[in-house]
């Protein structure tokens, strides 16, 4: 009770609510930004928070989660375009009343949807949390790599257009967590005899450089800025009543998958969104509707999304292992603040864990609050100049890569990090594999090999730890469909035709 | 060559030359536990997934693919990268204080493209953003910026 007031106390603080307001806000307008979303302003205010106390970093993190996964739905709604993966089946219905002349229904609708699905979700977080975790606290070296690797195997294995591109984004990101001191014995590994590469490529030269600074080079080359001259105008907040009494199974259901989906390690709101909708979908009396316009196919992927974030907190509190992408941006943020992410998070860093659980919901009683005041502004966020936008950005991007290092040469890494996002891009290599697998690179190696050494069997005692060999084989079985899933299937067909 | 292949090639190449410096890592034999497999064990996964790969990518059977960028656009890509390593090299001589109005106002008039900004509110643009970022980072988280050598 005493680590609920004192995140009360320090949330309540001016500064902290100064700062959660102003992640609100800035992460609703990124959020909303086709190309752009929360992601990248987590990683750009990243090393603003270095001089900042944890409890309040991280209340300003999660309230720019909570405003970038809240407001990718403003460019769904509006333009036809989302402003990030969370929104992509909002797209479906929701600009559907945009073309018919009625986006402010939509965007209610989808305003009232994420409160109602972020913050049940965060209860159930706060309750599951310490549950999960106290299991966890009787877990050694042998099922947190199990775990981690199945973290990884589910998310690649996701990359169902081409599993191998899925993989070679692990690998790549592997590579990079192994250049600098490996952990347990301090041994250097590919740091080419460079002083600098010795602590290995910084986290925050690595986010800014992969996520940041090859966004804003393939926006410029593309040169595709969204035609904004169509967006129309939005009139006032109009509370939307009638259409969430007629959606009550639907919000439930929806519900309930984004918070499955967002506790699955690895997975989150970009898939919850896509199965809510075509559950919605699915089960609805009229289905014929959908697409043309349907207020459920616009409630069901924004409660969804938004119910996800408890979910993806849950495995990220308890076990240190993120949920999805935003997550593990978070838990790296935390690393940076010198928190140990862990099953022991909640004993070691009660007021961080608090701050997390108080934060979330308060953000989203603020995204609330801004998106019905400030409706009518939203088709301005969509409308600001690139030419003002990342220029700004830019600078933040290199200046983060100083002051995180207090060195030149992390700016001269972030370059060479744009470099591989812009390959990754080109290449088509999926992102959340590769955050998962640089951000759990090392608690997968140092668990291997401590597991290795308390254990007499080598690989084998594995296997002969029941929660291990489970999450081992899941993993495994997860990779092995995906391989050769299709062609068993196939040949089966053939068989029986 | 496919664009597949020539991703698959990448691949394997860097998981090649990723196995081949996994051996010249050198590994004290005092700083490894009994039973502990290394240091060496996961770059040589890292180096062995991306063969691994890169040999799957090579043997998949060609898939049309729509174009990525074309080439105009891919050398936008290129002077803007190159902005960024100019902009690099004035942080390193001049510092954060000359080099950043200089790389706000190149970029402003870069994606602006063919409706520029007038030049005295780019040089406005410029001048303001530098004194908010240095008075945020310098002044109030009282971090430190890029100082040049020759000033």
């Amino acid at each position: 009770m005493n680590y609920v007031l004192g995140a009360l106390a320090s949330l309540a603080s001016p500064l902290c609510m100064a700062l959660m307001f102003a992640g609100v806000i800035s992460g609703i307008i990124f959020g909303a930004i086709p190309g752009l979303g929360g992601g990248i302003l987590t990683v750009l205010v990243l090393p603003l928070t270095y001089k900042l106390d944890p409890v309040i970093s991280i209340a300003f993190l999660c309230a720019i989660y909570i405003g970038g996964t809240s407001g990718s739905y403003i460019g769904s709604v509006l333009m036809g375009i989302p402003g990030d993966v969370a929104s992509v089946s909002t797209v479906y219905d929701g600009y559907e009343f945009t073309k018919k002349g009625d986006p402010v229904r939509a965007l209610s609708a989808c305003t009232v949807a994420n409160f109602i699905g972020t913050v049940p979700s965060m209860l159930v977080c706060m309750v599951a949390c310490p549950v999960i975790s106290a299991i966890a606290i009787k877990m050694g070296p042998w099922e947190f790599f199990a775990l981690s690797f199945c973290a990884i195997s589910l998310i690649v294995a996701l990359s169902r257009e081409n599993i191998f591109k899925g993989l070679m984004a692990a690998g790549i990101a592997l590579l990079i967590k192994c250049m600098g001191l490996a952990p347990v014995c301090g041994t250097p590994r590919f740091t080419f005899g460079s002083y600098y590469l010795s602590g290995g490529i910084p986290l925050t030269s690595m986010f800014l450089g992969v996520f940041a600074g090859s966004t804003i080079l393939l926006e410029y080359g593309k040169n595709a800025k969204a035609d904004t001259s169509k967006i129309v105008k939005v009139s006032r907040f109009r509370w939307p009543g009638k259409d969430l009494a007629g959606n009550v199974f639907n919000i439930i259901r929806s519900w309930a998958i984004g918070l499955l989906i967002g506790i699955l390690p690895g997975m989150g709101s970009g898939l919850s969104n896509v199965v809510a909708y075509a559950a919605a979908k699915s089960s609805s009396k009229h289905p014929e509707e959908f697409g043309k316009g349907c207020i459920d196919g616009v409630i069901a992927p924004e409660v969804a999304n938004n119910a996800s974030v408890g979910g993806a907190l849950i495995p990220f509190i308890s076990l240190g292992i993120p949920g999805d992408g935003s997550t593990a941006l978070l838990l790296g943020a935390l690393t940076v603040q010198g928190v140990i992410t862990g099953p022991l998070m909640i004993r070691n860093y009660p007021s961080v864990v608090y701050m997390i659980y108080l934060a979330c919901m308060v953000g989203a009683l603020m995204v609330l609050i801004f998106e019905v005041i400030g409706m009518p502004i939203f088709p301005s966020i969509l409308k600001i100049p690139y030419h003002y936008l990342y220029p700004i950005i830019t600078v933040l991007v290199f200046l983060g890569a100083y002051v995180s290092s207090g060195n030149l040469f992390a700016i001269i890494l972030t370059l060479a990090m744009m470099g591989i996002g812009v390959f990754m891009a080109w290449a088509g290599l999926p992102t959340t594999p590769f955050i998962l697998t640089y951000v759990l690179g090392e608690l997968l190696e140092t668990n291997f090999r401590r597991a290795m050494s308390y254990s007499r069997n080598g690989f084998a005692s594995f296997f002969t730890r029941p929660a291990s060999c489970v999450l081992l084989v899941v993993a495994f079985a997860f990779i092995f469909y995906n391989l050769f899933g299709g062609k068993i299937k196939a040949a089966l067909g053939k068989k029986k035709g | 060559m496919s664009k597949d292949r020539i991703i698959g090639l990448v691949s394997l190449v860097l998981g090649a030359l990723t196995l081949v410096g996994t051996f010249y890592i050198k590994v004290a034999k005092m700083a490894v536990s009994m039973g502990d497999p290394g240091p060496r064990v996961f770059p040589a996964v890292a180096g062995g997934l991306l063969v691994l790969c890169g040999l799957g990518l090579l043997l998949k059977k060609d898939e049309p693919q729509e174009l990525f960028m074309t080439k105009q656009q891919w050398m936008r890509v290129l002077r803007l990268f190159l902005a960024f390593v100019g902009y690099v090299l004035l942080l390193y001589l001049f510092g954060f204080v000359v080099a950043t109005p200089v790389l706000l106002f190149v970029m402003m008039t870069m994606f602006s493209g063919e409706n520029p900004v007038s030049i005295p509110v780019r040089v406005i643009y410029a001048v303001a953003v530098t004194a908010v970022v240095y008075v945020l980072f310098a002044v109030m988280l009282k971090t430190n910026v890029p100082k040049g050598i020759l000033l």
